[in-house]
């Protein structure tokens, strides 16, 4: 009795735990929870407006008013943003009037009725002291708020910086990595005739502005490559008919000559930190790598070996670096330690495989593959894996990396005609997922591009 | 004892018959596990949700508004940097210009309309009437209520086809937002960046309170930026697809959902 008694004493306290505990499994399928996986989407560039940055009519600086500023900013962050194939900024002729509103909250509604999901304003003030005041906002226009906002102080002459420094920071801010407007290219110019081709040293802005010619073309340079400090650049110059190894300071504008070598010296390549050029040294019809310390200008033999081992690149830590030898029969990729020891092969594809260049941001290793008569810019993995080619053409060369690891610019080289005529170079860029194929105008024709770290 | 025999052959004549009957019923029952997918109803779905995109000719007629003047932008700015003095600029040589070869990425340019025909020209008008007589048959705008509406009007809806229902409810919903999700392709470990976003919607299919991010602690981490920019991504294609276009009669069904974007299938390998 006293068992049944307690029983129900149990039973009568737990009834209106059992009864939530049915209930709440009877309102579960009404208020579940659907879920729903999406795994497909577009990589169609984001559609962001960018209208002129808002400048005063009387305020005259000696590079036009803050209006003609305001309009010339918003017109280089756009052609940047375009340019990198991830942003689609909406013609100016869609904006709706009334949408801008200066220093103020813009009228959101108006930006997303023309499909804009990112809106850029600014605006540009001309100060007592004869410098300019750049202000910029980025917003968020479905979410309806700031995602960021920067001012800048400059003369006004520094306009286009500010410009590339705000599309780094909208860049920045909408994909995460950082940007690469604020960069510079270095390249060989060339004209003249195919036989009596003249090779100059060219720097201009990552957009093509501030062009102009480093060396004057008596001496041929090859190979040009930045320092991580981008001040400094190291070629390959042919003086007196002997190859060399020089480095040029941009900023003083004078070159000197980098260690005295007994053979020749070529491929040369800056260490991360900027303090060692790693370098290939030919002598008695063999090729080997060398590393120069730049401070006590000693070098060290980084490979013994008998065959051809060429075009060294570091990686971003510095520790590994990645070559091409044909010491395995043909042209192929291998990785060794900094100290030249813990050789492997990665690339075991059909074809040849050359000039690598380790990614600034360490995850890929571009290259330049032969491959049935096809030149090709391709990406892999340090050990080897996922490879994947980006272009294909007659020739595609020296690939260089942006210094987000996002885009690589190469060379190409049109297919010669039966008179000698072809036979073009131009610089091209392509983005990492291998869209965005790019042609970048030059002057005169172009070869061998390095891309610089961002300006300091 | 004899009870305890009884018990345990009624027992096993349970097993045994629900042995034979369930079979079946179970084979039956697994077809929505595989996921089967209208896929006609994907399409159709999908051109509906493009639909909203950008009319930039259909803009309302510039009309002035009052505009008010706003009030000095109450957020601070988050960070001033100053950028240096002018460098040395060099003498500048010819600039060239850096001209993407492709024609420039498609933008929204309004569409000239149709000329009004000449009062002049008979024969003109008549050869645009045939014209727009050609052009405009309205196309039927597609419904995605089709199926949906069909399975509810039958009364004591089966466990199969309330699985079938909520297959399909997953597809519309799929081929809603899907269009409407930018992939930030090319950050780095993109394929790793899965985003789960809760959402709230009210019976007419609008978002009954901003998308919710969840994991959201992870933005602090590690290469958080990276979440937050995929967590942006996924949010703004809610945003942009809002409202849902569903069935009202499920509403019970579809009134609170976390949808998981997971951009692996594209753009891992």
């Amino acid at each position: 009795m006293t068992v049944t008694a307690l029983c129900r004493f149990r039973f009568g306290r737990a009834l209106p735990v059992v009864a939530a505990f049915f209930l709440l499994f009877a309102a579960g399928p009404a208020h579940a929870v659907l879920r729903v996986d999406i795994t497909r989407g577009n990589v169609d560039p984001l559609p962001i407006a960018i209208p002129d940055f808002v400048g005063e009519n009387g305020a005259r600086t000696n590079v036009g008013t803050t209006i003609d500023i305001g309009r010339n900013v918003s017109e280089v962050i756009s052609a940047n943003l375009t340019r990198s194939g991830l942003f689609r900024p909406i013609s100016k002729k869609a904006f709706i009037r009334g949408a801008e509103v200066p220093g103020g909250r813009p009228n959101f509604g108006n930006w997303r009725a023309i499909g804009a999901q990112a809106l850029v304003t600014g605006q540009v003030e001309l100060m007592s002291d004869g410098r300019i005041r750049v202000v910029f906002r980025l917003w968020d226009v479905l979410g309806e708020s700031q995602m960021t906002g920067l001012q800048y102080y400059a003369a006004p002459g520094s306009w286009r910086r500010i410009a590339h420094i705000i599309s780094d920071a909208i860049y920045k801010r909408l994909t995460g990595e950082d940007g690469y407007f604020d960069t510079r290219i270095v390249y060989i110019a060339e004209s003249g005739p195919k036989h009596k081709r003249i090779k100059r040293l060219a720097i201009m802005d990552q957009d093509g502005h501030n062009h102009r010619f480093l060396t004057d073309g008596k001496d041929l340079v090859l190979t040009p490559r930045f320092s991580p400090t981008a001040q400094e650049i190291t070629y390959l110059a042919y003086y007196n008919n002997k190859p060399r190894v020089y480095l040029y300071n941009i900023d003083a504008g004078k070159q000197e000559l980098l260690g005295d070598f007994p053979g020749m010296t070529f491929a040369p390549r800056f260490s991360p930190d900027g303090n060692k050029v790693i370098l290939s040294q030919a002598e008695r019809g063999n090729t080997d790598i060398y590393v120069m310390d730049l401070r006590t200008r000693r070098s060290k033999r980084l490979t013994f070996d008998p065959n051809i081992d060429t075009s060294p690149s570091y990686s971003p830590d510095g520790r590994q670096i990645v070559f091409n030898s044909d010491r395995g029969g043909s042209q192929q990729l291998y990785v060794m330690d900094a100290d030249g020891g813990n050789v492997r092969r990665i690339s075991f594809g059909k074809g040849r495989y050359g000039t690598p260049v380790w990614s600034p941001r360490g995850d890929l290793i571009a290259f330049t593959k032969q491959y049935q008569g096809r030149f090709h810019i391709g990406v892999m993995r340090p050990d080897g894996r996922g490879e994947r080619l980006l272009t294909e053409s007659y020739l595609d060369e020296a690939p260089t990396w942006s210094p987000n690891g996002r885009v690589i610019i190469f060379f190409r080289q049109e297919p010669y005609g039966r008179r000698g005529s072809g036979g073009g170079v131009s610089l091209w860029s392509v983005d990492l997922t291998g869209y965005n194929l790019r042609k970048i105008v030059t002057p005169l024709d172009a070869s061998d591009p390095a891309w610089s770290p961002l300006i300091q | 004892m004899r009870t305890a025999l009884v018990i345990s052959g009624i027992a096993h004549l349970v097993v045994i018959v629900l042995a034979i009957t369930g079979l079946p019923w179970f084979g039956r029952e697994r077809l929505p596990d595989l996921e089967v997918i209208p896929v006609e109803l994907v399409e159709a779905v999908e051109e509906q949700a493009q639909a909203p995109e950008a009319e930039p000719e259909k803009r309302p007629e510039p009309e002035p508004e009052p505009e008010s003047r706003p009030e000095p932008e109450p957020e601070p700015e988050p960070a001033v940097a100053a950028v240096p003095e002018t460098r040395p600029e060099p003498p500048r040589p010819p600039e060239p210009e850096v001209a993407p070869l492709a024609p420039s990425t498609p933008r929204v340019v309004p569409q000239r309309r149709p000329r009004p025909p000449s009062r002049f020209d008979p024969k003109r008008i008549a050869a645009l009437i045939d014209k727009s007589a050609k052009e405009e048959p309205p196309k039927p705008a597609p419904s995605n209520q089709l199926d949906v509406s069909k399975i509810l009007k039958k009364a004591n809806r089966s466990a199969l086809e309330q699985a079938r229902l909520v297959a399909d409810l997953r597809s519309a919903i799929r081929s809603q937002v899907e269009p409407c999700w930018s992939v930030p392709a090319g950050a780095r470990y993109a394929e790793e960046l899965t985003v789960r976003i809760r959402i709230y919607l009210l019976p007419d299919g609008t978002l009954a309170r901003p998308p919710e991010v969840l994991d959201g602690h992870k933005v602090n981490e590690p290469g958080g930026d990276f979440f937050r920019v995929a967590s942006e991504s996924a949010r703004r294609a809610v945003q942009r697809c809002a409202p849902l276009k569903l069935p009202r009669e499920t509403y019970d069904i579809w009134r609170d959902i976390e949808l998981t974007f997971d951009p692996s299938q594209m753009l891992g390998g």
